[in-house]
Formats: structure tokens, sequence, C-alpha cells
């Protein structure tokens, strides 16, 4: 039963792997302009024969079919080509970036479970206190706060007002510490974790809500058990389980919604990597990082989904 | 266990005068328990009998301060030993709850928690109350598990409850319950969510363990054949008020309230299929939010009289320990003499009875209900 569940989410997964390259692939093929005309500078453009054996070289005049399926075919194999300018193979691009951006979404997941947790389960323990109310208000003001705005007011706050802290640039752990990392990790992390810390202490909330209308919330008070045992113990276990579902959810979101936020701090990470590509034009980093970026969003997702298959005893010993 | 010296009122363990629990819903005021005084002894057995809806688990769960939300009004005395319930800080019960009264819900599939092994559950609360380690609340666990005759207790405090049957998911929130010792026992319909076959085992499990710790219970059901034989008093419920309340064999012998009698007529025969019991009485009880003056049960009587519908019938003690609220009461001549009067008349419910089957405008085997 459990066996048939997990084979036809894995074929829904690789399924939904091959759209996502296929669309990666033919929005990138829609970008505006020559790929040949970003790579050779402006005076070599006359000379028509160089421009047709580049092409060829670079096996740009097969058709879009043939170019599909080669790309394809390598990236299975870890192989997702060289950047046309640069010659910097895709893959060393993103191990050289992906560091930054893998621990700024990790960063946020864990800020955003940190609060949210608690906030959602005192908001339910309380439901409809004027403490539930104010956080309803301050978590409907987070959500509707786009990250890069955060982002600007966190600098202009802990940089420009009170210079606590780093406004751009990275400290790697090797080099520098961790101290001196989290240092330049914060702003950004607390940025990107502000829409999920607000979504999911709603979502707890509600959860909990529900999970306390139980008769077995009933039963564990009839044994005697304090309030606060029975939210952690029996009240919370329950919703954690959607919980953690979503955070692993908003984790593959944050991969790729570090963009702007790197962006805006001037981090080196895959987003900037690819804004930097999209302004060289550089197809085959745009391609490349594009489906990397999707693919884990869609590996992730389903990793969510087997992670509540595994933590819900219900489903788990069945 | 059905015949023993009453001791004097002072000596009682609970002591429930006049109880009253409305909830404030959208309609009005909805009367779940209205005016309910009883007493009970330590070691006894008291069965609270009613159709759905007529106020028994409000009351239980009264008695226990379980009632939660801001929408309930209760009035009224509990008092447990030298306690008065309702007054105590709601911290206080915490210490009372599952040490010294506790509870044995309706559904084993509900009221476990579904993602807390099984273990845990049955020992937890005595770690809090008793104060004793991990591992002597492992033993402990397990021993609970063995007394109430679940097999291979060891392995069975890893398990979660939806691994196990219906009747052994009932047997550990039995264990749960007895786990502290309580002094008194509410079993809420502890077998209506469970195979008939298993339904005994549970009953006789719980009359065993009672007797066992001379613990009080107060088993709540709506299907008298639960409680005949298993309790020393019945109380009879009705839209949120006692009708008649006595000792169980006086019950039996004697019933004098019509309802008591209506619901003796509905315990399943051994021969009949047990759905034909629903249909035993006409009609439906009263929604409990419109107050109608009269006596509530008097739509569905079949010995109705002007009276009925105009005064309410107080409980009165019509025998030593025997307390009914009824104008006409079963077995006498003004009863008869109502039944004819009613008969004479074409009363619905009363013909119904008359001729041996039920006028209900649902039909759950209307016709096999009279053979
Ligand atoms: N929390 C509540 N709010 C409003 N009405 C309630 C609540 N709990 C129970 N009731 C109502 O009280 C009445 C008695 O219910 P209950 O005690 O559960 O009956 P029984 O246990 O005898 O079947 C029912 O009409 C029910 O709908
Ligand atoms: S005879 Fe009258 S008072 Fe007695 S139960 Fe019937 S309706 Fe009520
Ligand atoms: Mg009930």
């Amino acid at each position: 039963m459990l066996g048939k569940v997990i084979a036809l989410r894995m074929v829904r997964l690789i399924a939904t792997l091959f759209a996502v390259s296929l669309i990666t692939f033919l929005m990138v093929e829609q970008l505006p302009g020559d790929p040949i005309l970003a790579i050779l500078p402006p005076e070599a453009l006359d000379d028509l024969e160089n421009i047709e054996r580049i092409r060829k070289e670079l096996r740009l005049d097969d058709s879009v079919v043939t170019r599909y399926f080669r790309w394809v075919g390598d990236a299975l194999q870890g192989d997702l080509g060289k950047s046309y300018i640069t010659d910097q193979p895709v893959s060393d691009a993103i191990k050289d970036r992906i560091p930054v951006t893998l621990e700024l979404a990790f960063l946020a997941t864990f800020l955003a479970a940190l609060l949210a947790v608690p906030i959602g389960a005192f908001c339910a323990y309380r439901e409809g206190s004027r403490v539930d109310r104010i956080m309803s208000g301050i978590t409907t003001t987070a959500l509707s706060i786009p990250g890069f705005v955060a982002g600007i007011f966190f600098i202009w706050l802990f940089t420009l007002k009170f210079n606590w802290l780093p406004s751009t640039g990275w400290n790697r752990i090797s080099d520098k510490g961790l101290i001196a990392n989290l240092k330049t990790a914060i702003l950004p992390a607390a940025s990107l974790a502000l829409a999920p810390l607000a979504i999911n202490a709603r979502l707890i909330r509600a959860d909990m809500i529900g999970t306390l209308k139980e008769d077995y919330v009933l039963s564990a008070r009839a044994k005697g058990l304090r309030d606060r045992y029975i939210l952690m113990r029996h009240a919370l276990r329950p919703s954690s389980l959607t919980a953690v579902t979503v955070f692993a959810l908003q984790f593959g979101g944050l991969i790729g919604g570090t963009v702007v936020i790197e962006t805006i701090f001037a981090l080196p990470g895959l987003g900037t990597r690819l804004i930097s590509g999209i302004y060289q034009r550089d197809v085959m980093m745009i391609q490349g990082i594009t489906l990397f970026i999707a693919s884990v969003y869609v590996i992730v997702n389903a990793a969510a989904d087997f992670l509540y298959l595994a933590l819900d005893p219900r489903i788990r010993r069945r | 266990m059905t015949e023993s010296a009453t001791p004097s009122r002072s000596e009682a363990l609970l002591e429930v005068e006049d109880l009253s629990t409305h909830f404030s819903i959208g309609a009005g005021r909805l009367r779940a328990v209205d005016g309910v005084s009883f007493s009970l002894q330590p070691g006894q057995t008291m069965g609270i009998v009613g159709e759905s809806g007529s106020g028994k688990t409000v009351l239980s769960r009264t008695i226990m301060r379980l009632n939660l939300g801001n929408n309930v009004h209760t009035s009224g005395r509990v008092r447990f030993l030298d306690k008065d319930l309702l007054e105590l800080p709601m911290k206080a019960m915490t210490d009372i709850w599952g040490q010294e009264i506790a509870m044995v819900f309706q559904d084993p599939m509900t009221s476990l928690n579904p993602v807390v092994k099984v273990g845990r559950q049955v020992s937890e609360h005595v770690r809090k109350h008793l104060g004793v380690s991990k591992t002597e609340a492992k033993k402990l666990a397990v021993e609970l598990l063995r007394s109430v005759r679940i097999p291979e207790a060891e392995t069975a405090i890893d398990r979660y409850p939806h691994e196990l049957s219906g009747g052994m998911r009932q047997r550990v929130s039995i264990a749960i319950a007895l786990a502290c010792s309580p002094k008194l026992l509410f079993a809420d319909e502890p077998t209506t969510a469970l195979d008939v076959t298993v339904q005994h085992q549970i009953l006789n499990l719980l009359g065993m363990q009672q007797q066992e710790r001379s613990m009080a219970m107060v088993l709540v059901t709506h299907d008298l054949g639960v409680v005949a034989g298993r309790t020393d008093e019945i109380l009879v419920m009705y839209a949120g008020k006692i009708v008649e309340k006595a000792k169980t064999a006086e019950i039996f012998q004697t019933t004098e309230h019509p309802y008591t009698e209506a619901l003796l007529r509905s315990i399943p025969k051994t021969d009949q299929p047990s759905h034909t019991r629903l249909a035993a009485i006409a009609g439906r009880p009263p929604t409990l939010i419109e107050i109608s003056k009269g006596c509530s049960f008097s739509p569905r009587c079949p010995y109705a009289q002007e009276r009925c519908f105009e005064e309410e019938p107080v409980l009165e003690e019509t025998t030593p320990g025997h307390y009914t609220a009824c104008w006409y009461r079963v077995g006498t001549p003004e009863n008869q003499e109502a039944w004819d009067k009613n008969l004479a008349a074409g009363r619905l419910s009363t013909l119904a009875i008359d001729q041996g089957h039920i006028v209900d405008e649902v039909p759950v085997n209307v016709g096999s209900g009279g053979n």
C-alpha cells in the first residue's frame, strides 16, 4: 500500500522534472536576441563567416529538438554545459555559489520555525484574546511586506541607523568563522523569513485551534495534565506534522526566493549569478541555474510529501 | 451488588445539588442540564440512563468541570468529599482530575491521541500526580495494561492507538482512567462505540476493577439493558432533568415513569436485530431550547392528560428511595384510567403501543419492532 503510494509519487516526480526542463529550455529559447551577439565583441559582428563558424562550434545550428535532448541528456549526467561567455562550466558556478543560497534558505527556515511555532501555539491556546488579535494584525502586515522592502528597511535600521551589522557582502565560515558569517547572513535571512514566519504562525494557529477541540485534548485534561504539557505534548505534535511539511515546502521556495534578497545584499549566491547571467545573455548559465533551482524546488516538495508520510504514525505503520 | 445499606448523607462521596448547565447559543438558551440532584456513596455505582441528547454527557462533564467555552452557564453545587468542586480554582482541579475523579470517554478512537504511544498515554499523568520516575512509569504502564487484560502488554506500550482494535483501545482508556486509583470514575457510554460482543467484556472489566479498587462509578448509557445488574441505583434523565430515580432492582420491578417504561420496552430482545431498539419510542426528545409548560415528555407520552400539558410534574419520593416526576405514574389506577381514555380518543402514541408497533417519522425497522 505504502510502497505503491511512493512508487506513484516517484513517477510523478520524474514527469514533473521533465516538464520543468522543457519549460526552462523553451523559455530561455524565447529570450530576445541571438546568443552569439552576446559572445562576440561588437567589432566582430560584421564577420559573418566567423559567426557561422562559432555557431557550428557551439552546435547552435542544430534543431531545437536536438539541442533540447542534448542538453537534458548531458544534464542527467551532471553536465549543464559551459558558459559561452566565460567558459566556466555551469555546474562549477552552481557549486561555487550554492553554499550561500543554501545557508540563507536554512537560516530563514530556522528563524521562521523558531518563532512561528510558539507564536502559533500561544495564539491558538488564547484564541480570541488580545494577544491573539494583535498577533493576527502583525502577521497580516508582515505578509503584505515584500521581502526586498523588509531587506531595505533592515539595512536602514541596522546598518545606517545603528551601524550594528554590515549591509552588504558575505563572510565565508571557512574564512572568517561562524560569527562573522552570521553577521552577514542574518539580515538577508531575516528578510527572507518574514513571509514564511507569518504564514506558518497563522497556519499553526489554525491547525492547533482544531487540534485543541479534539476529544483527546479533553481526555488529556481529564487526566489532570497541565495546560502547557497538553499544548506541547498532545496538541503540538499532530499540528507539527502539518508545520514540518509546510516548512519543507517553503524551503524549496526560498532557494528561488533568495534571488532578489541576494541582489539587495550583494551576496555571492546562486541568485546573483543568475542575474548576472541574464545581464550577459549567458544562455547556458541562465538555463542551467534555472533548471537547478526549479529541480531543487520540485524535489524538496516531493521530499516534504514523503516527510509527512514518515512522520505520521497512522500512515507510517500501515 | 444491588442491595446495600445506604449510609447517611454526610458520608456521601459525591453530592450534586440542583445542578444546571445552560449553553447560550444563537437561538437562545439551551438547557442541557436542569436542576439535577443526586448523591453517590463511596464504592457505589450509579447508572445514568436516557436517550441521546438528554444531557448525560453534559451532566458528567459539569460535575467534573470539563465543560469548556465561554457560553457555558453552570449553577448549583457539587460536593466531592469535603470540596465544593464548582468553587475550586481551575488549578486545583488538575489535582482532582485523573487522581480523584477520572473519566472513560465514549469513543476510544478519538479520545486517545493518535500520535502518542499507548504506554506514554497510560502513564504520563501518573508521573505528574505521583512523581514516579520514567522507568517506574514504564513498568506501571505495563502493569496497568495487564490489569485491563491487554495481551503482550510489554510490546503494546510501544504501539500507537490505531494499531489496536476498538475493544483494546477502550481497555487502554480504562487503564488510563484507573492509573491513579481514583475514588470516582465516570464512564460515559463506554461501550456504545464497540461491537456487541466486546461490550460485555468491557462492562465486566469495569465492574471487576471497580470492586477490586472499591471505587465509585457513574455509568452513563442510553441503554437500560447495559445498566441492568451492574449498578446500585439508576437515574433516568429526560430533557436535562431527572424523571425517575431508584434502586436498580426497584426500577426494573416497579417502573413508575412512562419514559422509563418506554426505555425498558426498547431494550433489544436477544432474538431481534439490535437496530430495532432505536425505533422504540415514538417521536423525538424536545430541543431543550424552547421551554414548554407542562411535562417535557407529554408530546410522546401514551398516558398524557390535560394536566400534563399545563403543569410540570415535580420529582417526588413515592416510596422510600424511589423518586418519580409524573402525574399519572405507571402502575397506579390513575394511569390505567389515562391509558383507557387516550386509547378511546385514539391518541397516536397510545395506539402505537397498544397495537405493538411504533409510530415514528423515521422508519427504522418499524415492522420488526413488534414481532
Ligand atoms: N458545548 C455545547 N454547546 C451547546 N450545546 C451543547 C454543548 N454540549 C452539548 N450541548 C447540547 O446539550 C444537549 C445534551 O447533550 P449531551 O449531554 O451530549 O446528551 P447525551 O450525552 O445525553 O446524549 C444536546 O442538545 C446538545 O446538543
Ligand atoms: S403521564 Fe403526564 S406527567 Fe407523566 S410522563 Fe406522561 S405526560 Fe408526563
Ligand atoms: Mg453523551
